[in-house]
C-alpha cells in the first residue's frame, strides 16, 4: 500500500534534494543576472507542481508569476497614475523575486511525508532538539487549514467574511476575531501533537529507521543536473548578449 | 506493574489536583478509571505515559513506578517502549498524514527494522481487521476509522501497557463496539488496559476493577458488578453516565403540539396535520451536497417534514453525512443545494446563514472577542439602546453571570459553549444546531446541557442535535431522524420502542 502511494506521484525527489532546490531557488532569485535568469528560476516550482500532479496549482502559480513578468515587460508604457504605478512596479517586483521561493517551499510541505521529513533530517545530522520542532510543521500545516476552514464557517455566521457588508464596516477588528480563535487552537494542537509524539518515542536518541525508502536516486541527481545545466546556459547567453 | 507511592500533583496553572494517592495495578489488569470531568482520572494516564511529569509541568510528590522505572527518572523513550497510549482527540494524536506510515511510527522511532516493521505491521492488520485502513489519508477519516488508527498504533508498539484517555469520545456506537473488541484482544493477551472513561457501559463488561474518583482522591475501587448494584440512582448522583444504556428511560414529551396562542402566530405557518392535529413544521427540501469530482451526492434528503419548535436529534454513523447535513441546514457551504420551508418562505442558502447558528463541536472556533460580553453583543447586528440589558439577561438564563468580563477562551468547555449558545440567542437565531454538543461530558454535565437546550425549545426556538449520545436522546429528544449514506433512513417521534429499535441498528451496524 504504502510503495502505492509513493507511486502515484510522478516525480519522487528525496527531501534532502528538495530542501537543495528551495535553497537554491531562493538565494538565485536575489541575484540580479537578468530577467531571463529570473523567468527561468520562475519555471521551476512550476515543473516541480506538475510533476507531482498538481495541475491547478501550477496553473495557479503560473498565472501570477506571468502577471509579474507582463508587468516587468510593460511597465514603461503603461500610463497609469504614478502610485498606481509604483504599487504594481514594487508588487511585480516582490512576486518575481519572492514567490518562486515560497512555491518551492509550498510544494516541499506538501510533497514530503512527516516520515521521509524526519530521516531526511536525520541523515542531515538534524539533532534531536530541531527534529521535534522542524518534524511538528510538517504536521502543521494540513492542520491548521482545518482550523482556518471551521473557523471560516463561524466567521460566515456572524456575517464578518470578505464578502459581507459587516466585514467592511470594521476590518480590522473582523481580521482580529478570525486570528484570535485560530492561534489558539493553533497553540493547543502543538502542545497535543508534541505530546503524542513524545508518548511514542520521537525523543529516542537511536538512529531512526524508516518504513517507506528514503535514498537520494537517479531522479534526484538528474533532477539538479538539469536545473543547474538550465540555470548556467540561461545565465551565460543572456550576460552574453 | 503500575505504581503510586503517595503521589500528590497539581498542575502549573493551578488545575486539577491528585491527593496522596495509593495504587497498584497488576500486570494483565484491566482497569476503569471513572468520576466527574476534573476528577483526576487523566492525570492519572499522564503519569503512566509519564507525560506528568516529563511533558506537563506541575509540582509532583511521591513516586511513580512503571515496570520498575521511576517515571520521573526515567527519559520518555524508555516509558514508549512499556506503555503506549491512545487519547482522546483524534485530530492531535496523529503525526503523520497517511495511515501506514502512522501504525509504524513508534517503531521508526525505536530504530526497528524495515522487516520487523512489516512483520508487525502485518500481525496488527490482520489482528485488528484493519485491511481497508492502510494508506490512507488520516484527513479524510472518520473519527471511527482514526480511533481505530490510534488502537493500531498502539498494537504494533508491542508495548506490555496500554493506556486510552476518553477513547470513546468521538465515535459512533457502533465505533464503541469495536473499541471494545480492541480492548478485548488486548485483555486477551494479558496487556495491562487503563482506561480513563465517562461512557461506562461498553467497558464494564471488560474491566476487572472500576476505580472511582472524585477531587483527586480514589473514592471508590471495585469489581464492576459492585458498581452496577449500587444502582442508576446512585450511579448518576456520582456524576457517573449510566452503565446500560439499552435500558435507560425514554422521556418522550407531547409539547410539540403548539398552542392556539402560539407568538408567532401573524406570520404565515406551514402546517401537517400528524394524527389529525394541525402542528407547525418546517420542510427541508432537495437538500445535496455532493464533493468536488464525484457524482453521487454525498448527501440527499428530497423532502423531510420536521416540527417547529421542538428538539431534534440527528443520529447515524461517523461518516453517515450529519455534519455536511448541519452544514448544509446552516447554509454554510455553497456547494450544497436546497431550501428550507420555514415560517411560509423559501429560505435559501444565505438566509439560512442569517436566520440558524450552529453550535460547533469545537466550540473554541466560535469564540472571537476577548470578553464575554462583548462576544454576545458583536453577534447583534443592529445594535438598540438597551441592547446591554438584553445580553445581561441572556447571560443570566444560561448561568453566566459573573462571567462577563472574563476572556471567552479561559472558560471551561462547558462555559463557552454555553457563550456560543448566548451568541446565537443574541444574534436571534431561531434554528440552533448542535454538533456533537455532549461528546466528553460526564453525567452532570451532560444534564445541564439537556437543561439549556430544553430552556431554548420553552423560549421558542428549534433544536437540532447532531449526537452519537443515547443518554442525551433518551433524556431531550422529540424527534429523531436517522442518517446513513447521506440519506435520510428514518424519522419520527421519538418513543421508547423507536429507541430501542434505533440503539439496536446502531449497534448492530444495520
Amino acid at each position: 500500500m504504502n510503495e502505492a502511494v509513493v507511486k502515484n506521484r510522478r516525480l519522487h525527489l528525496d527531501p534532502r534534494t528538495k530542501i537543495l532546490i528551495l535553497a537554491a531557488v531562493a538565494t538565485l532569485e536575489m541575484i540580479n543576472v537578468s530577467i531571463a535568469f529570473t523567468i527561468a528560476i520562475g519555471i521551476i516550482p512550476f515543473v516541480l507542481y506538475l510533476a507531482d500532479g498538481r495541475i491547478s496549482g501550477a496553473l495557479k502559480y503560473a498565472f501570477v508569476f506571468g502577471l509579474a513578468v507582463a508587468a516587468h515587460f510593460l511597465r514603461s508604457d503603461l500610463q497609469v497614475n504614478m502610485v498606481l504605478n509604483m504599487v504594481i512596479v514594487l508588487l511585480g517586483g516582490f512576486v518575481l523575486k519572492l514567490f518562486p521561493a515560497f512555491a518551492c517551499g509550498e510544494y516541499f510541505l506538501k510533497s514530503t511525508s512527516v516520515s521521509e521529513a524526519i530521516s531526511a533530517f536525520s541523515a542531515m545530522k538534524v539533532g534531536n532538539k530541531m527534529l521535534i520542532p522542524l518534524s511538528v510543521m510538517f504536521r502543521f500545516f494540513p492542520t491548521v487549514n482545518r482550523e482556518r476552514a471551521a473557523i471560516h464557517d463561524a466567521a460566515a455566521m456572524r456575517g464578518i467574511t470578505v464578502g459581507r457588508k459587516r466585514f467592511w464596516k470594521n476590518p480590522g477588528q473582523a481580521f482580529e476575531y478570525r486570528v484570535v480563535p485560530l492561534m489558539i487552537s493553533v497553540a493547543n494542537i502543538g502542545n497535543d501533537l508534541s505530546a503524542a509524539a513524545l508518548s511514542r518515542g520521537l525523543d529516542n536518541p537511536v538512529r531512526h529507521t524508516t518504513f517507506t525508502d528514503v535514498k537520494i536516486g537517479k531522479t534526484d541527481i538528474i533532477a539538479v543536473f538539469t536545473i543547474t545545466l538550465l540555470l548556467t546556459i540561461v545565465a551565460l547567453i543572456s550576460t552574453a548578449l | 506493574m503500575i505504581e503510586f507511592k503517595n503521589v500528590s500533583f497539581k498542575y502549573e496553572d493551578g488545575g486539577e489536583v491528585l491527593r496522596n494517592l495509593n495504587l497498584t495495578i497488576n500486570d494483565g489488569e484491566v482497569v476503569l478509571l471513572c468520576g466527574e470531568s476534573g476528577c483526576g482520572k487523566s492525570t492519572i494516564v499522564r503519569m503512566i505515559n509519564a507525560l506528568i511529569p516529563n511533558y506537563y509541568p506541575g509540582t509532583l510528590e511521591g513516586k511513580i513506578f512503571v515496570n520498575g522505572l521511576d517515571t520521573a527518572e526515567t527519559e520518555l523513550y524508555k516509558i514508549a517502549e512499556q506503555v503506549a497510549s491512545v487519547f482522546q482527540n483524534p485530530k492531535t494524536q496523529f503525526y503523520n498524514v497517511e495511515s501506514t506510515e502512522e501504525m509504524v511510527f513508534g517503531l521508526e522511532n525505536r530504530g526497528i527494522s524495515r522487516e520487523e516493521m512489516k512483520k508487525r505491521l502485518d500481525e496488527t492488520i490482520k489482528k485488528l481487521g484493519m485491511e481497508n485502513l492502510t494508506g490512507r489519508d488520516l484527513f479524510e477519516m472518520s473519527g471511527g476509522e482514526k480511533q481505530k488508527v490510534a488502537c493500531a498504533c498502539a498494537d504494533t508498539s508491542g508495548t506490555p501497557i496500554v493506556v486510552l484517555d476518553e477513547p470513546s469520545s468521538n465515535l459512533d456506537i457502533y465505533s464503541i463496539g469495536e473499541l471494545a473488541a480492541i480492548i478485548a484482544k488486548w485483555k486477551e493477551e494479558g496487556k495491562t488496559v487503563i482506561v480513563a472513561e465517562h461512557r461506562l457501559y461498553y467497558m464494564l463488561p471488560l474491566a476487572d476493577r472500576v476505580i472511582y474518583m472524585k477531587d483527586g482522591v480514589i473514592e471508590l475501587s471495585c469489581k464492576p458488578e459492585e458498581l452496577i448494584g449500587l444502582g442508576q440512582e446512585r450511579i448518576a448522583m456520582m456524576g457517573l453516565r449510566s452503565t446500560n444504556i439499552l435500558d435507560i428511560p425514554v422521556k418522550s414529551s407531547s409539547s410539540q403540539i403548539v398552542p392556539e396562542d402560539h407568538k408567532y402566530h401573524e406570520i404565515p405557518k406551514t402546517s401537517v396535520m400528524v394524527h389529525g392535529i394541525k402542528e407547525d413544521v418546517m420542510i427541508i427540501k432537495d437538500f445535496e451536497y455532493m464533493y468536488k469530482g464525484s457524482r453521487e451526492p454525498a448527501l440527499y434528503i428530497a423532502n423531510l417534514v420536521i416540527p417547529e419548535n421542538s428538539i431534534i436529534c440527528v443520529v447515524g454513523d461517523n461518516g453517515a453525512g450529519k455534519s455536511t447535513f448541519a452544514r448544509t441546514l446552516c447554509g454554510l457551504d455553497k456547494r450544497a443545494k436546497g431550501v428550507l420551508c420555514y415560517k411560509g418562505k423559501e429560505l435559501k442558502r444565505k438566509e439560512r446563514l442569517k436566520r440558524t447558528f450552529l453550535v460547533m463541536q469545537d466550540v473554541a472556533h466560535e469564540l472571537f472577542t476577548d470578553e464575554v460580553a462583548e462576544e454576545l453583543s458583536s453577534c447583534i447586528e443592529v445594535p438598540e439602546d438597551d441592547h446591554e440589558v438584553r445580553i445581561a439577561e441572556i447571560l443570566e438564563r444560561l448561568g453566566l453571570s459573573g462571567k462577563e468580563k472574563r476572556h471567552p477562551q479561559s472558560l471551561s468547555g462547558g462555559e463557552k459553549q454555553r457563550v456560543a449558545i448566548g451568541c446565537a440567542v443574541a444574534a436571534e437565531r431561531d434554528i440552533l444546531v448542535f454538533d456533537e454538543p455532549t461528546s466528553g461530558l460526564d453525567h452532570r454535565r451532560m444534564t445541564a446541557f439537556a437543561c439549556v437546550i430544553k430552556g431554548l425549545k420553552e423560549s421558542g426556538k428549534t433544536i437540532f442535535v447532531i449526537t452519537h449520545d443515547p443518554e442525551l436522546i433518551a433524556m431531550c429528544c422529540d424527534e429523531l431522524v436517522r442518517i446513513g449514506d447521506g440519506r435520510v433512513l428514518e424519522s419520527g417521534k421519538m418513543t421508547t420502542e423507536y429507541y430501542k429499535r434505533w440503539l439496536d441498528k446502531a449497534l448492530s451496524n444495520k
